[in-house]
């Protein structure tokens, strides 16, 4: 069975985010929002082939956390998962 | 101390890696006899060094070092140091490399000002006989050493930083610019030590600090073959560059 993931990485709120800060300096410089906090992350979307929708989330987590995370500075949202 | 043959050191090369011929030519300066090793290679066996240089490994795609570090030679890198063969040096990309690998605690994340720094650094560097102050050539973005209160308690604990930056240019959690796993063996810094051994590299006043760290490195990788003391042999393997 093939497995669509999209999956939201972004800094801990605990680390600073540089970018996000110097974005959010363009926005209230050119007067859209003082201060919009904003803070940068990275979607990841993709397939996953199993047998179930056990094996399939195993194999979610596998890659996330051994090819897409760093636990070090980072978290993740599955922000979809489902059976295509 | 005549250690019968030269030092041998292993220059990994991953795709986008730069650095590593400024890395062999420095070495190949200093009497090590140096090999690049490409990122798909499993066996590092013969090496008393391994070297991760500098460079964009992977186009430091997802993170700095984030592919890099699931490359074969990452895998032989582990056994390396868990059979305790010799000495690993991780610079800037090769350090955000040991980072992502966990082979040294913490992660590298963006310079505090966004910035892409390119400067020469003054460093506090301590190689077991007090602090000393050097100049080492630093160029990165992503050099801003971030780790969690529980992590550095340990790092300070064993005393691993020992590099640090005398006037923080991107934010270093402790102002780390490097940090040695002594029990390992493992020693990563942001700092191209590279750039600062031959006379070629670099304008007058030539930076010559690096050959420092690499005599460092050389008595570490020493006294794991004999009882070497600390103190540095300052054997005639300079060249006539450094003068």
């Amino acid at each position: 069975m093939k497995y669509q993931a999209k999956v939201i990485i972004k800094l801990k709120d605990n680390v600073k985010d540089a970018k996000g800060e110097a974005i959010s300096a363009v926005i209230r410089r050119i007067g859209f929002e003082d201060n919009a906090n904003l803070r940068m992350g990275k979607v990841f979307e993709f397939t996953i082939s199993a047998d179930d929708d056990n094996a399939a989330r195993e194999k979610l987590c596998n890659i996330i956390d051994t090819v897409l995370l760093n636990p070090v500075v980072e978290t993740y949202e599955i922000l979809e998962f489902g059976a295509l | 101390m005549n250690f019968g043959r030269k030092l041998r050191a292993g220059i990994v090369v991953f795709l986008g890696t730069n650095c590593d011929r400024d890395t062999k030519m420095a070495l190949d300066a200093l009497n090590f006899e140096t090999e690049y090793v490409f990122h798909t290679s499993s066996n590092l066996e013969k090496y008393d060094l391994v070297v991760l240089p500098g460079g964009f490994s992977f186009g430091d795609y997802i993170r700095a070092g984030r592919l890099a570090k699931l490359s074969p030679v990452i895998c032989a890198l582990k056994d390396y140091v868990r059979a305790k063969r010799g000495f690993v040096l991780g610079i800037c990309n090769g350090f955000q490399i040991l980072c992502e690998a966990g082979l040294l605690p913490g992660a590298l994340i963006e310079n505090i000002g966004t910035k892409f720094i390119s400067e020469d650094e003054t460093l506090l560097f301590d190689a077991g006989s007090g602090l000393e102050e050097i100049i080492l050539p630093i160029a990165h973005k992503e050099g801003c050493f971030w780790l969690d209160n529980e992590a550095l308690f340990k790092v300070r604990a064993n005393n691993m930083a020992i590099i640090k930056y005398k006037n923080n240019p991107n934010g270093s959690i402790d102002d780390i610019a490097g940090l040695y796993d002594r029990e390992n063996k493992v020693f990563g810094l942001m700092p191209h030590p590279e750039r600062a051994v031959l006379k070629s590299c670099s304008d007058a006043p030539y930076l010559k600090d690096g050959v420092k760290i690499f005599e460092f490195i050389r008595v570490e990788i020493l006294s794991r073959f004999s009882n070497v003391t600390k103190k540095v042999h300052r054997e005639t393997f300079y060249g006539e560059d450094f003068r």
